[in-house]
């Protein structure tokens, strides 16, 4: 692919044209999109319908028993959890660093993140036993002077999870005040109303771009410790058992990576077919989808690590619970998720060290796929591996997803997809002040 | 949202009493006495009845059988009385339907048939098919049956030892089983005897062998257990040696022969010495040496020198035959009790067991008059697990039982008697122990008591001499007048009131001394036909300790509970061997077709190192079960038919594979079995606990599980279910692993060198100090209680499942559904326990519910609570007393004493849970 010049260079595009091109989806909606939508809707449905029977008849229409207790409804929270963080990264951190690649990409990561982690926050509900009482494990005043029990890693995820929700829709928000303003100025009547309303009156004055400038600073650098901490809390709901295989220092790390390499390439799998969609070549360019794939490579050799680490401690530590659930893992009941697990997720990305691969829009494509499925295996993997095969032989089971679960993970995915849909839609999948932004440095340098 | 069937559940209205009954006070248990019916063992039993319905039964510890334990089918009575299926009033079979009649109508019949059969002079025509009865009932019957002009009553129990007592009839002149006093003896040598499981009375029995294991102690062993499988007897011997059945007189003979060859007979035996060896040596041994015996049967000879030189040196020991063996393996086993002396010091007779029970002749007779038709009316009362495909010739065929099942499929006419916990009766499974049955409630629907029945159909025919009004009326006369009851010379000078309360009377009898008959000695061994035909498998069926002959089938509580041995639930199966079922190319849950018994059987195979290659197990009841040839071993084939079934297994894998759960010890801690930690030298730090210790100030309960006296019977098991409203699942559930049992009995298979060992430990909640379930709650749901105990609290649960996960010993259960009792077997519901909802999670409590009403008790009366006020259900009723329960903080306590001892250990000690269980371990005996 012939390498893209910056838009300034060829004076073809100016400001004008950038709001444009960026906001054709929100001008213009095709049946497309539309079919999606609907597509989306159903998925959501379905997954509504199966919680309904579940909430009616019992978690016991799930394939959960003993002794797997958790298997994939905690996999799915763990999962989107996991998806939330690479947009975090993408423009949080990459901001603190100054990669000017992000520009393109960091708005839809970031709706991403919001989404995914309003779609992981459902989960808890889900896998609870008696979901209407959920509200047990926030500290709330009540009558008999209850606390929830501090010491519990659920209710350090509570904590994590609803302070990154948090954080993360104020940082999309604000980041977008510009663009809410742009949006404002291009529309009529009730949509000039709405967006003026969330654009806070923007004016676009210096002092105010001043601010805008330092705000999001700081917002970035109170946004960035929570990529580590977030995960890190939520891989302790394992690490901080006794279950063999779960009780382990690696899990933080780990996890965190794992998040991160899982969201890139659900990041990537996402940009894809919306820059195809809109026609935004200009904006996501080759290059920016090659430096996604670079850093999948890194998070990727991060994954190998972490899997060496663990067989190797497992063997060394000569604690024999360990070394039976490796051993089950490799080559007991579920031996194939297992391998699967180490190909998709840490063999296959390995291809994205040739350019070759890298450029190959199909096989980006078709790696980032397989990088997905394969973390959510790698979850299923690491619950139920070892809950089957825990310290009392007698209790030993297997596990088997039903169909309710089926629908529900289905569910999750048009819950995602739905929101991620209306988003497009009513913002700037590509954040339009900062490619000006990007633009006028370009001019000026 | 009413729609949906999100509406809460609408409240009961509770009205007090208007007029209170005298007996009850509402809230407060109403214990009667009575007498378990369940097998004939008859224990003796209390009934636990709240606002007048009973809820729990336990053992009477008065009673000199059961002395206060009970046994799994015991505890699981309650479910008979209260099974949705039972008859509700007088039934006729119409076309192939049963319709309902009255019990006018229904008198009239039976009264009607038997007086045509009178007038034609064919009463010889009747057939009254009874279980064990024993006097007043008995003897009505008797008196009925001769009135009408009809044979006397045919009593059959399926496991009625009939050969063994054939045997002691010639051999003794005394066709009773006799009572074996095994904790007297100093060795056991068993012979395809499954006294723990199946009786003749499992609870005393367990009881006499916990009780000789402890006298035993270590050295060299003691008991042994020849027998086709590995059954719970076999399992809780110090050896369990595979024989092939039908061959296991040869190796009666060849002890025999080893003893009389070798001069090892003892003192105590030398009466018959001279007799023995005129008669046997030349008949047995003239041209063949017991080596060659013993390599017929397929046991190696050093163990029969072994068993010889044991049997002699240890005295005086017992030598028991099962149920299955044939009459002259009986009379071998009988002479060889003989000749060591054990007849009349560890075997004593007097008993009268089975004294009046049916001969195998007599059932053949039976059946053959059947056949030739005839038999005009059969009637088939309470128990009686008697089936004949010849029934189809009988006119009118009568069954007085309350449920129905297989056996009264064919009746056609149905008159339905009450369970024995709304009846009255007496029951005597011995001499010098008479047990009162009398009701904990009202009966159930319109069933009548059997002797009520046989009083008013008498009245009808008009027969004069029957002219009480009730079958209670002719009993309570009866005991006042004690002569009549005075069977084997006791009763008298107790009212009836104080008989009632007591459960019955009983006292030691003198018992009969016996001398051995010369037609002992005609012995006559056929040669086994029995060589290792290819794809020709020998049949055994066996009786498991909860399903017994079948008649457990109907208790769900049996079906739930995992049969001992192989865990399996709510289906029959049939056990192969590994090399068997490779010749087969078969593994567990395929489908096979047996041929060559009464009739073919098509059922679930299992797979089990525990069973001897050319065996084939099938467990009583429902599948079957009588071979052509009851006297010798039933030889079948075996075919795939391709098709396969899970199989509802209550456990995962049947190893421990080092892991330390079921642990033993011999003593010498050169063999000790290192668990893999241990082999890894690691030991928890002393100062490892993160939070500070808990401070106990009134109580802390402690529980000591003995794995030397627990045979793994289960009863504990069935009777939390009974206690705690414990839910029954059902097969489906259970094939997703979602059983609700608070505890469980855990299984291993042990290889040690040659032998197959399974280990037992009885699993449940182990109320740990430093509870890893504690601290992952996030809604404190499962806390730390101030007396040790880690409760849960089931409406702050909201059903997370991390306290599941973090048990490191599995022993905690979620609702995964709202499971519902169907009526009216939620009148056995514990007022004093909570029944959960899904979603919630729950498990063993110490019987929390037992220790709050035994506090509030002292507290009442003014005192503190002194070791044995608190009996949680699971060792009120361990017929070996393995589970004691105590404060610990009590010096006195039987628990503070058993913490000391040596055996003692914690499961999974190196995850310093700090349980609240300690485990003595298992004695092995070498040798």
């Amino acid at each position: 692919m012939a390498e893209t010049k910056p838009p300034a260079a060829t004076g073809l595009v100016n400001y004008r044209q950038v709001g444009d091109d960026l906001l054709r989806p929100h001008a213009r909606t095709g049946p497309g999109y539309y079919l999606l939508l609907a597509a989306a809707g159903t998925l959501l449905l379905t997954g509504a319908a199966c919680w309904a029977y579940q909430l009616k008849v019992g978690l016991g229409v799930a394939g959960l028993n003993y002794p797997v207790g958790w298997a994939s409804y905690i996999t799915d929270f763990v999962f989107w959890v996991g998806i939330a963080h690479a947009g975090t990264l993408i423009s949080a951190i990459l901001y603190l660093f100054r990669a000017k690649w992000r520009v393109a990409v960091f708005r839809s990561a970031e709706a991403m993140t919001v989404f995914a982690i309003m779609t992981a926050g459902l989960f808890p509900l889900v896998h609870l036993g008696r979901p209407w009482f959920f509200y047990w494990l926030f500290p709330y005043p009540n009558q008999r002077s209850l606390w929830p029990n501090f010491r519990s890693p659920l209710v350090w995820d509570v904590f994590a999870v609803s302070t990154y929700l948090t954080v993360s829709v104020i940082f999309l928000y604000v980041g977008m005040l510009p663009d809410l303003a742009t949006l404002r100025d291009r529309g009529r009547k009730l949509a000039r109303w709405i967006y003026g309303a969330l654009s806070l009156g923007w004016q676009g004055t210096d002092r105010e771009w001043h601010r805008f400038g330092t705000a999001y600073l700081f917002f970035a650098a109170l946004v960035t410790p929570l990529v580590i901490s977030v995960h890190s809390v939520v891989s302790w709901d394992f690490a901080m058992s006794i279950v063999p295989g779960w009780h382990s220092t690696i899990f933080a790390p780990y996890f965190v990576a794992g998040a991160i390499h899982s969201g890139l390439a659900l990041v990537t799998v996402i940009l894809i077919p919306l820059r195809r969609a809109y026609r935004l070549h200009d904006y996501i360019t080759d290059r920016d989808l090659e430096n996604l794939a670079k850093l999948i490579v890194v998070t990727g050799l991060v994954m190998f690590y972490s899997y060496a680490t663990e067989a190797f401690m497992a063997w060394y530590s000569h604690n024999p619970y360990e070394q039976a659930i490796f051993a089950y893992r490799a080559v007991g009941d579920y031996w194939l998720l297992f391998w699967i697990m180490i190909g998709f997720n840490s063999i296959a990305p390995l291809a994205l060290f040739w350019k070759r691969v890298r450029t190959s829009l199909p096989a980006l494509l078709v790696i980032c796929l397989m990088i997905v499925i394969g973390m959510w295996i790698e979850r299923f993997v690491i619950i139920v591996t070892s809950l089957s095969h825990e310290y009392d032989p007698s209790s030993w089971g297997l596990y088997h997803m039903k169909p309710v679960e089926f629908g529900i993970l289905a569910g999750s995915f048009g819950w995602f997809l739905f929101w991620f849909l209306i988003f497009i839609k009513l913002f700037p999948p590509v954040a339009v002040a900062e490619v000006r932004e990007s633009l006028a440095t370009k001019e000026l340098g | 949202m009413a729609a949906w069937g999100f509406t809460k559940p609408e409240p009961h209205q509770i009205i007090p009493y208007l007029k209170e009954p005298v007996d009850v006070i509402p809230g407060l248990a109403t214990w009667y006495a009575t007498t378990c019916r369940e097998c004939p063992a008859g224990c003796g039993m209390w009934v636990k009845t709240r606002e007048g319905r009973p809820i729990k039964v336990e053992g009477n510890p008065n009673h000199p059988i059961n002395r206060g334990a009970l046994c799994a089918r015991g505890q699981a009575s309650l479910q008979g009385l209260y099974h949705p299926n039972r008859f509700r009033g007088p039934m006729v079979r119409v076309n192939g339907e049963l319709k309902p009649i009255s019990w006018d109508e229904g008198i009239k019949r039976l009264a009607g048939a038997i007086s045509e059969l009178r007038q034609k002079g064919k009463s010889d025509r009747i057939a009254l098919v009874t279980g064990a009865v024993t006097g007043t009932l008995a003897g009505l019957m008797d008196q009925w049956l001769a009135a009408l002009g009809a044979p006397k009553r045919i009593t059959y129990e399926p496991l009625g030892h009939n050969s063994e007592r054939e045997a002691n009839r010639v051999a003794f002149g005394s066709a009773e089983i006799p009572l074996w006093r095994i904790d007297r003896a100093e060795y056991l040598v068993t012979f395809s005897s499954d006294f723990l499981e199946t009786g003749p009375s499992p609870v005393e029995h367990g009881r006499f062998l916990a009780e000789a294991r402890v006298r035993w102690g270590k050295g060299q062993k003691r008991f042994f257990a020849f027998s086709p499988r590995l059954d719970l007897t076999a399992a809780n011997a110090d050896e369990w040696i595979p024989i092939r059945p039908g061959t296991e007189g040869i190796v009666v003979m060849a002890i025999l022969g080893e003893i009389l060859l070798r001069g090892w007979v003892p003192s105590e035996g030398r009466e018959f010495l001279n007799e023995a060896v005129r008669e046997i040596i030349p008949r047995f041994f003239r041209f063949r040496h017991p080596e060659d015996m013993a390599k017929q049967a397929g046991i190696r000879m050093e163990q029969i020198t072994a068993l010889a030189k044991g049997l002699s040196e240890n005295r005086p020991s017992v030598v028991i035959g099962g149920p299955f063996l044939d009459v002259e393996t009986c009379k071998a086993i009988a002479l060889l009790n003989v000749l060591l002396g054990n007849v009349n010091r560890t075997i004593l007779f007097g008993t009268g067991t089975g004294a009046d029970w049916a001969t195998d002749s007599e059932m053949h007779s039976l059946s053959e008059r059947m056949e030739k038709n005839e038999v005009e009316l059969l009637l088939k009362s309470g128990s009686s697990e008697f089936y004949s495909p010849a029934e189809k010739n009988v006119p009118l065929k009568v069954a007085l039982t309350s449920l129905p099942n297989g056996y009264t499929e064919p009746a056609d006419l149905i008159l339905p008697v009450h369970h024995f916990l709304e009846d009255w009766d007496a029951f005597s499974p011995r001499a010098g122990i008479v047990g009162l049955v009398q009701p904990g409630r009202q009966p159930m629907g319109e069933s009548r008591p059997l002797g009520d029945i046989l009083l008013q159909v008498a009245q009808s025919l008009g027969d004069k001499t029957f002219s009480d009004a009730s079958y209670q009326t002719v009993q309570k006369a009866q005991a006042n007048q004690a002569q009549s009851l005075n069977w084997w010379g006791i009763g008298g000078g107790t009212s009836w009131n104080e008989q009632r309360r007591n459960g019955g009377w009983w006292k030691d009898p003198a018992s009969v001394s016996v001398k051995l008959q010369p037609e002992a000695f005609q012995i006559s061994f056929p040669t086994p036909s029995l060589k290792t035909i290819p794809n020709i498998l020998t049949l055994v069926p066996f009786a498991s300790a909860l399903l017994y002959d079948g008649r457990g089938l109907d208790r769900p509580w049996l079906r739930e509970c995992p049969d001992p041995m192989s865990k399996i639930t709510w289906e029959g199966w049939a056990e192969l061997h590994p090399q068997a079922a490779a010749k087969w190319g078969l593994k567990s849950g395929d489908i096979i077709q047996i041929e060559g018994a009464s009739y073919p059987i098509e059922t679930p195979v299992w797979i089990t190192p525990g069973i001897h290659p050319d065996v084939i197990a099938v467990p009583m009841g429902g599948n079957l079960i009588l071979c052509r040839d009851p006297e010798n071993s039933c030889p079948v084939q075996v075919k795939a038919t391709g098709q396969s079934r899970p199989l509802a297994l209550a456990q995962g894998a049947d190893e421990q594979f080092g892991r330390g759960f079921a642990r033993d010890t011999d003593y010498v801690e050169a063999h000790e079995e290192r668990t893999l930690w241990e082999k890894q030298h690691v030991r928890p730090p002393a100062r490892a606990d993160l939070y500070p210790d808990f401070e106990y100030k009134e109580h802390h309960w402690e529980m000591v599980i003995d794995l030397d006296r627990c045979t793994g019977c289960s009863a504990c098991v069935v009777a939390c279910y009974a206690e705690n409203n414990l839910p029954v699942v059902g097969r489906d559930k259970m094939l997703n692993r979602r059983e609700m049992s608070w505890v469980r009995i855990e299984r291993y298979y042990e290889k040690r060198g040659d032998e197959l060992k399974a280990l037992f430990v009885p699993m449940l909640c182990q109320q740990c100090d430093r509870a890893p379930c504690e601290t992952v709650c996030p809604v404190f749901a499962s806390y730390h209680t101030s007396e040790g105990l880690n409760a849960q609290i089931y409406n702050r649960c909201v059903g997370t499942r991390y306290c599941a996960n973090n048990c490191p010993y599995k022993v905690r259960r979620f609702n995964w559904f709202t499971y519902e009792w169907t009526e009216p077997l939620n009148q056995q519901l514990n007022p004093e326990v909570t029944v959960r909802e899904k979603g919630v999670m729950e498990k063993c409590t110490f019987c929390i519910q037992r220790i709050m009403a035994a506090k509030m008790k002292a507290k009442l009366e003014g005192r503190k609570l002194k070791d044995g006020d608190v009996i949680p259900a699971c060792a009120q009723t361990c017929p070996t007393g393995a589970i004691t329960f105590g404060d610990r903080l009590d010096p006195e306590s039987r628990v503070s004493r058993l913490l000391k001892d040596e055996r003692g250990y914690h499961v999974l000690e190196q995850l310093n849970t700090k349980p609240s269980i300690t485990y003595l371990k298992r004695v092995a005996r070498h040798g």
